[in-house]
């Protein structure tokens, strides 16, 4: 998004003006001529920005002390301010009773939320990687070799290779092999001198420490003792039921997750300031309340208020905000046929938009558990 | 003797549990009462209080979740998650499966 649009948004009185129409060359006889509307293709505009509303107030006013009759006094809040965006060209807008400190919607653009195999976007600006989900920040330097398990460069890119695609080369792929492997920088025959498919295969099979799960990025492998109820016995209490431990559980740190979460470039785009947005299609209309986000939902901004009620940490005067953490935990088959599959738990977090969550090239997920799987082989009694 | 299908059931939620009791330990829980202070991307030091909103799970797990016995999340599942984000809190009645 162009500076100077983003000053035009902050300028522009409400609701901000349509879009130019297309000016088409008049005919020959110079009768002017008109793009035909339903040709005319329709982009959400820009949202407002919030730098164009008025600045915080420190001391807001107190408000006029009313005496209660009642015998139970209500306490007195002060009546809360309210900081409204300009509408956009929906007529949407935003309400916030905390003034933000900062505007992730502000460096939007209709490219970052948008996401097909046909559609031609811009690359965003931040990438997140793959392993980001898994708290791996220093992927490339977790194992001595980046080639591990392979040996070297050209093995790697030839086994690579061999996995990528499909399982029969087109040749698409053989043009693959010369230039991302044979014409590659590095590519050396003797690092083939004692090449063997099946050992380079039993190699992988053999990876020991997933990269994934070494306790350098925080994971941690525990066990827990689940007591087992035996059928059609009794036991005194549940003290007394036998035990079962059931190791292999890789977790890490929830505060972690949250922590390289907000620290990610991609935690420009949070909304740590929930709002209430409206609807208000022309100035004379009634604005409709309008829920389209967990941090425009009423759940996010009681949280939040409740936060700003809640008294300080002693010296502490940062602003407080919420870590909105939307979890799931579902087992998942990794392949069609077979019994491989994972129990994972991961986390998302509202403060992010929808949008932006389903977005799988953003990598918004991330993995804090994995739970062994646990079937009748393990609970069935001998 | 197989364990019956309410057993493995009942076995499982069991170790749901276990596993949320890994994960909200000690550490957690101060910083759900006090936050943590974290340096966010834009420079400005904030103090983050994790706070949860909507679970999704599997059927089995789910009743494990209402078993919560620390005072602020107990608090969290049946004021917050009611009525809009019920989910940990009366699963059963939700539960379309």
């Amino acid at each position: 998004m162009e500076v100077d649009e983003l000053l035009d948004a902050v300028e522009q009185p409400c609701p901000t003006s349509p879009p130019p129409e297309r000016v088409i060359p008049s005919t020959t006889s110079g009768r002017r001529r008109f793009f035909p509307a339903h040709f005319q293709d329709f982009l959400p505009s820009l949202r407002t920005v919030v730098p164009h509303m008025p600045p915080p107030v420190r001391n807001p006013t107190p408000p006029p002390i009313v005496p209660s009759p009642s015998p139970s006094p209500a306490p007195l809040t002060p009546e809360p301010i309210i900081y409204a965006t300009a509408p956009d060209s929906f007529g949407l807008y935003r309400s916030y009773t905390t003034y933000p400190t900062q505007d992730p919607e502000a460096e939007q653009a209709l490219d970052d939320v948008c996401d097909a195999p046909g559609l031609l976007t811009e690359p965003p600006c931040y990438s997140k990687k793959w392993w980001s989900g898994f708290g791996l920040l220093n992927h490339a330097t977790t194992s001595k070799n980046m080639y591990y398990p392979f040996l070297n460069i050209t093995v790697f890119r030839l086994m690579d290779w061999f996995y990528g695609g499909s399982n029969m080369k087109s040749i698409a792929e053989l043009d693959a092999l010369v230039h991302d492997v044979l014409l590659a920088d590095g590519f050396d025959l003797e690092h083939l001198r004692d090449f063997s498919a099946t050992l380079e295969m039993k190699h992988l099979d053999l990876v020991e420490d997933a990269p994934g799960f070494s306790a350098g990025n925080g994971w941690k492998e525990s066990s827990v003792k689940v007591r087992l109820p035996a059928e059609r016995q009794k036991h005194v209490s549940e003290d007394h039921a036998p035990e079962f431990e059931v190791s292999g559980i890789w977790h890490r740190s929830l505060l972690e997750v949250i922590q390289t979460a907000f620290q990610d470039a991609s935690a420009s785009s949070f909304h740590l300031t929930p709002f209430r947005l409206f609807w208000k299609p022309n100035p004379d209309s009634e604005p409709e309340r309008v829920i389209t986000e967990l941090y425009n939902s009423d759940a996010f901004l009681e949280e939040h208020e409740k936060l700003q009620r809640q008294a300080k940490e002693p010296g502490c005067d940062l602003e407080r905000v919420v870590a909105a953490m939307m979890i799931w935990s579902d087992s998942t088959h990794l392949a069609n046929f077979g019994s491989a599959s994972l129990w994972p738990m991961y986390a998302f977090f509202g403060n992010e938009s929808k949008y932006l969550r389903a977005k799988p090239s953003n990598f918004s997920a991330h993995h804090f558990a994995y739970i062994p799987s646990v079937g009748h082989s393990s609970f069935s009694t001998t | 003797m197989a364990a019956s299908g309410a057993t493995l059931t009942y076995c499982k939620r069991e170790l749901m549990h276990k596993i949320w009791e890994l994960l909200l330990d000690e550490e957690f829980m101060h910083a759900y009462e006090h936050g943590i202070i974290i340096k966010c991307v834009d420079g400005i030091l904030r103090r983050v209080f994790p706070r949860f909103f909507t679970y999704s799970a599997d059927y089995p797990e789910k009743y494990a979740l209402t078993k919560f016995t620390s005072e602020p999340l107990a608090n969290q599942l049946t004021g917050f998650f009611s009525p809009q984000f019920d989910i940990w809190h009366n699963a059963h009645v939700h539960d379309v499966r």
